[in-house]
């Protein structure tokens, strides 16, 4: 089991695990606070103690985890390993340095070989084993592509361009690739580049040949590493937050439709190419403005920087701003956790979207800008925008044609209505006008006719009135007229009944004097047609053979004619 | 003419949308008069014909921009590595 420094999930704990050791135990029993876990069988101490926990441990060859290495104070050289007690070469160069009383001869001079050599013979005796050693890395980039790689590790106070202090190191072809394997299987992935603050075992020595002293490394400390990146991480994330950096470019909208893209890649990566395919698939019609950067080693901040400069002096024609990075997530991404280009990025006038292929850890830019875990996903999701506007574009389409139907439908409807209204107002009104006339009618009826009949009655009883007078008048004055006629007519009568009687009796007398009876009994005799029984009166129309029917005075005889001889009647007296 | 009879080949994709939208919204709010509403029915058509010839692609287009930083890189296989 390696040597290990945690912290638990709950952050209250350091976990100190390690194999059963008689002298680790011992050093462990003198931190404050410690207690055993005899099931998860390590031990835990309060992590305010951390301090103390690093002090006393990392000379035995422990590590820290990222979060313990975030939280404890950077080790200085006051720390044992750091400063390794006297050694035989202190005493010696005290030696040297011996009062100048000193009667001796001078010693023999050396040569120059001689001496290194000397030297390095102190300095291999001073340090007989591996030290492990903290520093900051300088002029490694320079030496890439070589095959044993040199370069230096500094102290460096903050704020400070030159160094406190400096020592050459040698990375020989042996070490590299295993010292390599074992950053990039680190978490996040790491790779050795200037900048980084490394914790590295190394042996102490000396080339005679250049004089020179070098830390030969032959182990390092991801851990350590990873804490102090997390660590500045961190801090830069902060120092955005409080600026109100952190969210401005994640905040800038995404044009709508975002088809015209500036994107920082490199030209031969397979990251690139992925993310040109997608896009030419999907049939939409993207501009791609691309320029050419390196997305990891030592070109990576100058290249993004000037691409990330020139996309926005071209805003204008760009809708949006991609940095991708393909690969696998094997590599190292501290690169984008530079200050400069966090500020950059989140200054940025485009939208940026990032997609550096890495799967659980966030870079800074990834905080500060729209992230995608690769260049594919990015391109997906354009495509998937760009599908998204068509889809819009189609539905706007139906809703021009439903809403112009609709408006259409609505003006027909509400001309309907109107005529409809006006009908039925017209009607309404019609029927109202009729029945107010009708009223008026019966109005008028009921009044002309009253006031007529009254009128009438009234006439009438005036009339009936007058006629009554009238009649009585009538009456009156018939009656009395009658009774003036009856008077009148008693009197006629009277008269006339004198009169009457005066012609009655000569009338009679007459009568009685035109009686055929007197004129009989004077001797006439009347002689009539037995067969009629009317008067014969002329002689020629009594036929012979007839009977006669001769009345006298006293009786009637029948006669019968035998021979009719007609001579002339005695003239009248 | 008004900004809103703007040449179409001049448009932008937005400006097109935002003018699609200004009369999507009159029409549906009944705003739009009967008589100018065959006018703008055909301008709707024409910005919708805008937009989409602007989405569809019959091919992408890439432009290479190498300034004089990235020019010094080269394609120098030594620094290229499959990440990058």
């Amino acid at each position: 089991m390696a040597l290990r420094i945690e912290l638990d999930e709950r952050g209250r704990d350091l976990l100190i695990r390690f194999d059963y050791d008689k002298r680790l135990v011992e050093a462990v029993r003198q931190l404050p606070g410690r207690r055993f876990d005899p099931r998860a069988k390590l031990w835990l101490v309060p992590v305010k103690h951390v301090d103390a926990v690093v002090l006393a441990l990392l000379p035995h060859g422990f590590t820290l985890a990222p979060e313990v290495s975030g939280i404890a104070r950077p080790v200085d050289a006051a720390l044992p390993f750091a400063a390794p007690t006297p050694t035989p070469i202190d005493r010696a160069t005290r030696d040297e340095r011996a009062p100048t009383n000193d009667t001796r001869p001078p010693p023999t001079a050396f040569t120059v070989a001689g001496l290194n050599h000397r030297v390095r013979d102190a300095l291999r005796g001073a340090f007989p084993d591996s030290v492990w050693v903290i520093g900051e890395v300088i002029d490694f980039d320079k030496s890439a592509g070589r095959r044993h790689r040199f370069f230096s590790l500094i102290d460096k106070a903050p704020d400070e361009a030159r160094p406190l202090a400096q020592v050459e190191a040698a990375l020989f072809e042996s070490k590299i690739e295993e010292l390599a394997d074992k950053l990039a299987a680190a978490q996040p992935p790491l790779a050795l580049r200037d900048g980084l603050e490394i914790r590295v075992r190394g042996r102490v020595d000396m080339f005679p040949q250049s004089g020179r002293y070098q830390l030969v490394i032959d182990d390092i400390d991801p851990a350590h590493t990873l804490g102090k990146l997390a660590l500045s991480r961190e801090q830069l994330l902060r120092e955005l937050r409080s600026k109100g950096l952190d969210g401005k470019n994640v905040a800038r909208p995404l044009p709508c439709p975002t088809l015209r893209l500036a994107v920082l890649a490199s030209p031969t990566s397979d990251g690139w190419h992925d993310f040109l395919h997608q896009l030419e698939a999907s049939g939409l019609a993207f501009t791609l403005t691309l320029y050419p950067v390196r997305v990891q080693g030592v070109e990576l901040r100058r290249t993004v920087l000037s691409g990330l400069a020139q996309a926005a002096a071209t805003a204008a024609d760009h809708d949006a701003l991609c940095i991708l990075r393909g690969g696998g997530s094997r590599s190292d991404l501290s690169g984008f956790d530079d200050r400069e280009l966090a500020y950059a990025v989140a200054n940025h006038p485009l939208k940026i979207l990032i997609g550096i292929g890495h799967e659980r850890d966030r870079t800074v830019l990834d905080h500060i800008a729209q992230s995608f875990k690769t260049p594919t996903a990015i391109a997906a999701f354009l495509v998937e925008q760009g599908m998204l506007e068509v889809a819009a574009l189609a539905a706007r389409a139906r809703l021009l044609a439903d809403a112009t139907r609709d408006l259409l439908d609505a003006q027909h409807l509400h001309l309907q209505q109107r005529a409809e209204s006006l009908q039925t107002t017209l009607s309404s009104h019609l029927l109202a006008q009729r029945h107010v006339l009708a009223l008026a009618a019966q109005q008028l009826r009921h009044g002309a006719l009253s006031r007529c009949v009254a009128t009438e009655r009234h006439r009438a009883a005036l009339a009936n009135e007058r006629l009554r007078r009238g009649a009585r008048t009538l009456v009156r004055d018939a009656i009395a007229a009658t009774t003036r006629a009856g008077a009148r007519v008693r009197g006629l009568t009277l008269r006339a009944i004198e009169r009457a009687q005066g012609s009655l009796a000569a009338h009679d007398l007459r009568c009685r004097l035109l009686d055929p009876r007197a004129t009989l009994r004077r001797g006439y005799t009347m002689v009539r047609r037995a067969s009629d029984g009317r008067i014969a009166t002329d002689a020629k129309n009594i036929d012979e053979l007839a009977d006669l029917d001769i009345e006298f005075r006293d009786g009637v005889v029948r006669a019968s004619v035998t021979t009719v001889t007609i001579r002339p009647s005695s003239p009248v007296p | 003419m008004t900004k809103a009879d703007a040449k179409l080949s001049e448009l932008s994709y937005t400006a097109a949308s935002r003018e699609l939208d200004a009369i999507l919204d009159a029409i549906e709010a009944g705003d739009t008069d009967i008589d100018a509403l065959s006018d703008k029915v055909e301008r709707a058509a024409s910005l919708i014909k805008l937009c989409r010839e602007k989405l569809a692609g019959t091919e992408l287009r890439v432009k290479k921009v190498v300034d004089e930083l990235t020019a010094t890189l080269g394609d120098d296989a030594s620094v290229t590595t499959p990440n990058d």
